[in-house]
């Protein structure tokens, strides 16, 4: 969990976390390289350095991730997309990779570097989406509470969220 | 429904401001998140980023932001980047 020590932001992770997280990165990261997008991508508008999808994915997560901007309304939230998502998804991997490149100090509790903590905050958050959504939360449809298969599912999802609340606690002041 | 809070009604004009930005609620992004995000990006008061989050929490979506159609799309675009679910229309269309 994050913690604060004066003016530090500090993170105690056992070996166990460190690689949930390292796994559940490598996941999302390998994710957001979407071939079902790359098919939607006009060859001319890429040749022009505009080469974003013009179709939301069919993948729930990567729905979820990059949603339609313009509600009922396909040419413009194709528009949207086509200019926003390959900004969009640099961003997100990038932030994934600082994670994922700062977890290698761990395990034990060390200081994060400030520069760090909003990449941290972004990618808990983007981790959260892709596990909720996966279970079923998104659309708040009654996910089978007997259903043994998700529990551990869910219990990561409940540490994440643990894990992102100790952040956000220290630094929304 | 209304959904326009009433100082962001005072606050522009339909001539001036006709695009709006709306953050629906999804119940996976936390409450403390949400109205972190207010803040740091709009630059709002806790008070003002907390009666936001409450509206997206309790009727299902707030307009949090009015402006040109080209300022709504950049404000769309930072709220997908936080991971909220945000979406643009014309004001009068929601």
């Amino acid at each position: 969990m994050f913690s604060r020590s004066g003016p530090q932001v500090m993170l105690d992770l056992e070996e166990i976390e460190v690689e949930l997280l390292n796994s559940l990165i490598s996941q999302i990261l390998e994710l957001m390289h979407d071939p079902d997008q790359d098919e939607h991508v006009d060859p001319l508008a890429k040749l022009v350095g505009l080469d974003g999808p013009t179709v939301i994915s069919s993948d729930p997560v990567l729905a979820r991730l990059f949603p339609d901007a313009y509600p009922d309304d396909e040419a413009n939230s194709a528009d949207f997309r086509r200019f926003t998502q390959p900004d969009l998804q640099r961003q997100k991997l990038a932030n994934a990779h600082i994670v994922k490149d700062s977890l290698a100090m761990f395990p034990g509790e060390y200081e994060v570097n400030p520069s760090n903590i909003n990449a941290w905050l972004l990618t808990l958050n983007d981790l959260r989406l892709a596990l909720g959504t996966r279970i079923g939360l998104d659309n708040e449809t009654e996910v089978q509470l007997g259903d043994e298969s998700l529990a551990p599912i869910f219990g990561i999802y409940d540490w994440l969220t643990g894990l992102q609340g100790s952040l956000i606690e220290i630094i929304a002041q | 429904m209304s959904v326009a809070p009433a100082e962001l009604a005072e606050s522009h004009t339909k001539i001036d401001n006709p695009w709006i930005t709306v953050v629906w609620n999804d119940p996976i992004n936390l409450m403390s998140y949400v109205t972190y995000v207010f803040q740091t990006y709009f630059g709002y008061d806790k008070a003002k980023a907390e009666t936001l989050m409450l509206q997206v929490h309790n009727a299902g979506r707030s307009v949090v932001s009015a402006g040109s159609r080209e300022e709504m799309e950049r404000d769309v675009s930072a709220m997908q980047a936080y991971g909220l679910w945000a979406t643009m229309a014309k004001d009068g269309d929601v």
